[in-house]
């Protein structure tokens, strides 16, 4: 620099300092306090309508340079108002001001350089009836009113250290700002202006008067403004905004509670339409940020606040969120559930915040590594990595969208979506799952009564269920539909139903939408497995192979219920053990129902059938179906009553073995229909042992012949080719006979005779064409055959043999097994006499005249006795009677013939041959009594007659009555004895000389005879 | 004739115990048949292990416990008693009746004797 330009330039700054000194000295010596005091109390009146006061009014120099500025100590400003806190307006120690009053006279340019309230109090006040205390600046209210056309300039507006304290009743709003510190600047000109304000409090407090109170309150709050104003209306700008603990309560509800918040956003807003719009908001709730945007407007009018916003947040902590979150916006809708993670949200926040109304908040969730626990709710999820969508709508319903939800319970893998209604409320899911489970850990979710549940499941599970629900676990209210593969299933419910299967699969949905079977149906299941096992305590087990079931079950939920179900089933394989029945099947089909635990009912169809009925009975089938049902009463006499089953069956191919019987019983085919009263056989076919048999009639009273009230009764057809007797006899003996009487030890003990069975009344008519007996065969029999009670009866059963036709009525009857009766009412027609003897050997032992004979004749004998255990005879029961006719009988030419012959003294050319030959005799004991009868040989005719005893002693009677009259008494012991005498009864065959005695013999020759064939009837001839 | 002689030795030998039990001769027809009070005859009869019951109506049953036969189990006849004649017809269980005769020899309030036309005769006691 040349040094006369830094002379010059040292030569002016000298001079202006001299200038600016002596201008203060001038100014000093002029404007002194006192001065200055004087002057603004003397004109401030004329500006302020409160009484005023000042301490001291000063120019300021060096405090406002380069501006001189008016410096005013201890400003009060008093306007005494009923009601108001304080009668002091203003306290001010200094109010500093530099004002360009030249400005603002010749230009209406208020130009503040500088204005500042220094440590301060203000009380402002608006009574009830909107008049306050601060409005005490005259004004002309005789001047028309004028626009504001002044321009303003403010370089600085400060205050320190100022508190305010602003009371209105007229509003019901208190406020307070404690400390501010106000920086201020701005421009206004033409309605429009633009600035900068920065406000700091260390303590703000609001709060409204009315009922529901709104408090608000800070510490340390600072906001930075700096925008524009323009037409009065429009304003833009950025505004910031720190709060420390801050408190927001509403009434009794807190809504914020020693949060920091920050805020920071451009934003504008219309004044006149009191709306505001947001550009990009960042607010900050403690460390949680959310980024807002978007337009929020206040209806003048009602104070309706219409909302349209945007927000996202970062990922904030899921558990510490929760916690922010009022509880008079969320009430305690998730005080029982306990959530963690990492929850990023997006979302609107739209429509209408009144007192009536709240906004939509929409949210799309990302919530990663979560967890979530339910009280009540027995599974707590963990890993859980979801989104989802939130329309929480506080005016309604809350709802939520589960796009995508992937977490783990346990040992479990879960995947769903779905949504939940009505969130905050009732909290109506409609889910679809699915997962790969570990059963035992859902155990606690389903029913107390299923005491076991292991095994893993593949799943997927759609359901619609509520809060209310899943806190009860009232899984019988929900609806649900799923798909399960159980693998190494296990279950046991109720402690008595297991069931248990390597791989299962199955169809789940409840509640049903129909119900075929009436149960109350709940749930119904498909199920499908290639071995399965179950078992139900009381009822049985079952084993199957190739499963395949459609069941129905009613509530299982519902404790007061019984369990009831109705299936329909088909297996590949199925073994089943019911009590003490055990059963296999072969591809059996058809539909079971349990309508309780006694009500049951079976329709069934297999190709083939084994079954074992404890150790006495063994069946078994080809093709078999059953349509059976039975109805439990434990009151029943015995299983079988207690079951009280009804049944129709059809079966081909079956074979029928109990222990009670040796043989086999082959059913061929059967068709029978059974209950407790009766079993109805159509037919019943087969063979048993060497027999063959066509069986159908009805048997009555099942029921009664188990309770002892009745006998088994029945009528029967027997059709067959062949009965081998011998072999029946020997399988069915002593079947069903009482236990006393099985008991019994007989006479000898190797004795075991036959007991007929007791309690049966069974008649059964045979039409048999070929049957063989000890070792005889008979053919056509024909008749009937009973059993009844003990009681076995051959009612005129007609057959033919080699012998003769013959027809036998029988009875045998076993009340003790050393007392057996046996009676025969035996007919035998154009018989040989000596295969008669040969057939049946007992005739000459109580006929032993009739081996003297040869040729045929017709034979009538009824006899009955007692029998000792080995079928010996009881002789003191014997009773018999019997007739002989015989036509051309040859007298066999023996001894005893050609004794006779000539004590009687026939020629020796004479014939031995018989005309004819009509004898009766009775069996009394031991003793036979041969009625006399009358024979004729050639010329001789003769009427014998005598007793036989079975010790084989004799004594009989030859009367020949021609051609000469002369008796013959034949005495058998160990030697046999003839003696010749007088004829015996000469003229027994004489009516007109017949004494008392011989008729009496005739007529009980005729009764006797009479009776014997009273009971026959034709036989038919058989062709050779 | 010498078997004649032999044989009617033998019978004599055979009847003479008969004689001393007090009822007639079973085998020699009685010229002059005795008539009995019928209702001495009611009760029950034990011939060693063969037991009679009569009944006043006319029936009566019989059992032989030789044969392991209790009373219950006896079979049923109706009597009739004509003079001396006594006349039991044994029903049969089957139906029929076995009508069997015989002459009473002796019927006191202890004894009863009675034999058929071929010489078999019983003797019974009266038991209480």
């Amino acid at each position: 620099m040349k040094k006369p330009i830094k002379v010059t330039l040292i030569s002016l700054a000298s001079l202006i300092g001299l200038v600016l000194i002596t201008m203060g000295v001038l100014c000093w010596l002029i404007f002194t306090p006192a001065r200055l005091t004087r002057m603004v109390n003397k004109e401030a009146p004329r500006f302020i309508t409160c009484n005023f006061h000042l301490d001291k009014a000063e120019l300021t120099f060096f405090k406002t340079f380069p501006q001189v500025g008016l410096d005013l100590h201890n400003v009060t400003l008093i306007n005494p108002m009923f009601g108001a806190p304080s009668d002091t307006l203003l306290r001010v120690q200094h109010c500093t001001a530099d004002l360009n009053i030249r400005e603002l006279l010749k230009n209406k340019h208020i130009e503040v350089k500088n204005f500042l309230l220094e440590d301060g109090a203000a009380d402002l006040y608006v009574n009830k009836d909107g008049k306050n205390n601060f409005s005490v600046f005259k004004t002309d209210t005789t001047a028309p009113s004028a626009e504001f056309d002044y321009t303003i300039d403010l370089q600085k507006v400060a205050t320190q250290n100022v508190d305010v304290r602003f009371v209105n009743l007229h509003d019901n709003i208190v406020a307070s700002l404690a400390d501010m510190d106000l920086k201020a600047k701005g421009q206004w000109a033409n309605k429009s202006g633009d600035g900068k304000i920065d406000i700091s409090t260390n303590k703000l407090k609001f709060n409204t008067l009315d009922s529901n109170a709104i408090n608000v309150s800070c510490n340390n709050m600072a906001l930075q403004f700096d925008g524009n104003l323009k037409n009065m209306d429009q304003t833009a700008g950025q505004l910031n905004l720190d709060i420390q603990n801050l408190l927001f309560h509403v009434g009794d509800n807190n809504y914020l509670d020693s949060l920091d918040l920050s805020l920071g956003t451009d934003f504008s807003l219309s004044i006149a339409n009191q709306r505001i719009n947001i550009k990009d908001l960042l607010l900050k709730l403690d460390q949680y940020q959310v980024n807002l945007k978007g337009t929020a407007k206040r209806d003048t009018l009602s104070g309706d606040v219409a909302m349209d916003l945007q927000y996202q947040t970062q990922k904030w902590p899921l558990k510490e969120i929760i916690a922010l979150i009022p509880r008079a916006i969320i009430g305690d809708a998730l005080d029982s559930m306990d959530m963690d993670g990492n929850l990023g949200l997006a979302g609107k926040i739209y429509g209408h915040y009144n007192e009536q109304q709240k906004p939509i908040i929409t949210a799309d969730a990302d919530w990663s590594e979560g967890t979530f626990a339910m009280s009540g709710f027995p599974l707590d999820f963990h890993n859980i990595s979801t989104l989802f969508h939130v329309d929480m709508d506080l005016n309604n319903q809350t709802d939520v969208t589960i796009q995508k939800l992937d977490c783990y319970t346990g040992n479990n893998h879960l995947t769903a979506c779905g949504n939940i209604k009505d969130l905050l409320d009732k909290m109506l899911f409609d889910i679809t799952a699915t997962g790969e489970l570990h059963l035992p850990d859902f155990k606690s979710m389903l029913p107390e009564a299923l005491t076991r549940c292991n095994g893993n499941a593949q799943a997927t599970l759609s359901a619609k269920f509520d809060y209310d629900q899943l806190s009860k676990m009232a899984i019988d209210e929900m609806q649900a539909k799923g798909y399960f593969h159980f693998s190494d299933l296990d279950l046991i419910y109720d402690d008595s139903l297991t069931l248990q299967s390597p791989s299962m699969f199955v169809d789940v949905q409840f509640p049903v939408t129909e119900t075929p079977y009436h149960i109350g149906e709940w749930a119904e299941a498909n199920i499908k497995a290639q071995k399965l096992t179950a078992s139900k305590i009381g009822l049985g087990n079952i084993s199957a192979s190739g499963t395949a079931l459609h069941a129905f079950v009613n509530d299982l939920m519902d404790s007061t219920l019984s369990l009831k179900m109705g299936t329909t089933f088909q297996f590949e394989t199925l073994s089943a053990k019911m009590d003490t029945i055990d059963a296999y099947l072969k591809a059996p089909k058809g539909t079971f129902t349990m309508k309780g635990e006694r009500n049951l009912t079976l329709q069934y169809a297999g190709e083939s059938l084994l079954a074992h009925y404890g150790q006495g009975l063994t069946a078994q089938s080809g093709p078999l179906t059953l349509d059976a049902k039975t109805n439990y009463d434990e009151t029943g006499y015995n299983t079988l009553m207690q079951w009280n089953p009804s049944a129709k069956m059809n079966l081909k191919n079956g074979i029928l073995q109990t222990s009670a019987i040796e043989l086999p019983i082959n059913l061929s085919t059967v068709d029978v229909n059974f209950n407790m009263r009766k079993c109805n056989i159509q037919e019943a076919s087969g063979t048993f042992g060497n027999s063959d048999f066509a069986l159908s009639g009805k048997v009555l009273n099942i029921d009664k012949y188990f309770l002892g009230q009745d006998l088994l009764t029945g009528t029967l057809e027997l059709v067959s080719n062949y009965i081998d007797i011998n072999q029946i006899i020997d399988v069915v003996n002593g079947l069903g006979a009482p236990d006393t009487l099985l008991a019994e030890v007989p006479e000898n003990q190797e004795d075991n005779p036959f007991i007929v069975p007791y309690g049966i009344d069974l008649r059964m008519h045979t039409l048999i064409q070929k049957a063989h007996y000890e070792d005889v065969d008979i053919r056509n029999i024909g008749g009937y055959l009973s059993v009844k009670d003990g009681i076995l009866v051959l009612d005129e059963m007609g057959f033919t043999s080699d012998a003769a036709r013959m027809q036998l009525t029988a009875l045998y009857k076993t009340p003790r097994k050393n007392h057996l009766f046996l009676g025969l009412d035996f007919h035998l027609l154009d018989i040989k006499i000596a295969e008669l003897i040969q057939m049946i050997p007992e005739v000459d032992t109580v006929l032993p005249m009739l081996k003297s004979f040869a040729g045929n004749a017709e034979f009538h004998f009824a006899i009955e006795t007692y029998l000792k255990s080995n079928y010996d005879l009881k002789y003191s029961t014997l009773r018999g009677a019997a007739a002989i006719n015989g036509q051309d009988l040859v007298v066999l030419d023996n001894d005893t013939y050609k004794k006779i012959s000539k004590l009687l003294m026939f020629k020796k050319n004479t014939p031995n041959k018989i005309d004819s030959l009509a004898a009766e005799l009775t069996i009394f004991k031991n003793e036979i009594d041969v009625y006399p009868f009358a024979v004729s040989i050639d010329k001789y005719q003769a009427i014998l007659s005598g007793r036989h005893k079975l010790d084989m002693t004799y004594d009989y009677n030859i009367s020949l009555i021609k051609p000469l009259r002369i008796g013959l008494d034949i005495i058998g012991t160990d030697k046999r004895k003839f003696k010749v005498g007088k004829a015996k009864y000469a003229t027994l065959f004489k009516p007109e000389k017949q004494n008392v005695v011989e008729q009496n013999v005739l007529q009980l020759k005729s009764q006797i005879n009479q009776a014997l064939k009273a009971n026959v009837k034709e036989q038919p001839v058989e062709r050779p | 004739m010498k078997k004649l002689l032999h044989t009617g030795l033998c019978i004599t030998l055979l009847l003479m115990p008969l004689l001393f039990t007090g009822c007639h001769d079973p085998v020699t027809p009685t010229p002059h048949r005795p008539t009995f009070n019928s209702t001495l005859l009611y009760g029950h009869w034990v011939s060693g292990t063969l037991h009679e019951y009569y009944n006043a109506d006319g029936t009566g049953h019989t059992w032989d416990t030789a044969d392991d036969i209790y009373e219950e189990e006896a079979q049923p006849f109706n009597w009739s008693m004509n003079n001396a004649t006594l006349v039991q017809n044994h029903l049969m269980e089957m139906g029929g009746v076995v009508p069997k005769t015989y002459t009473i020899t002796t019927l006191t309030a202890t004894t009863l004797c009675y034999h058929d036309s071929y010489g078999t005769s019983y003797t019974f006691l009266k038991q209480d």
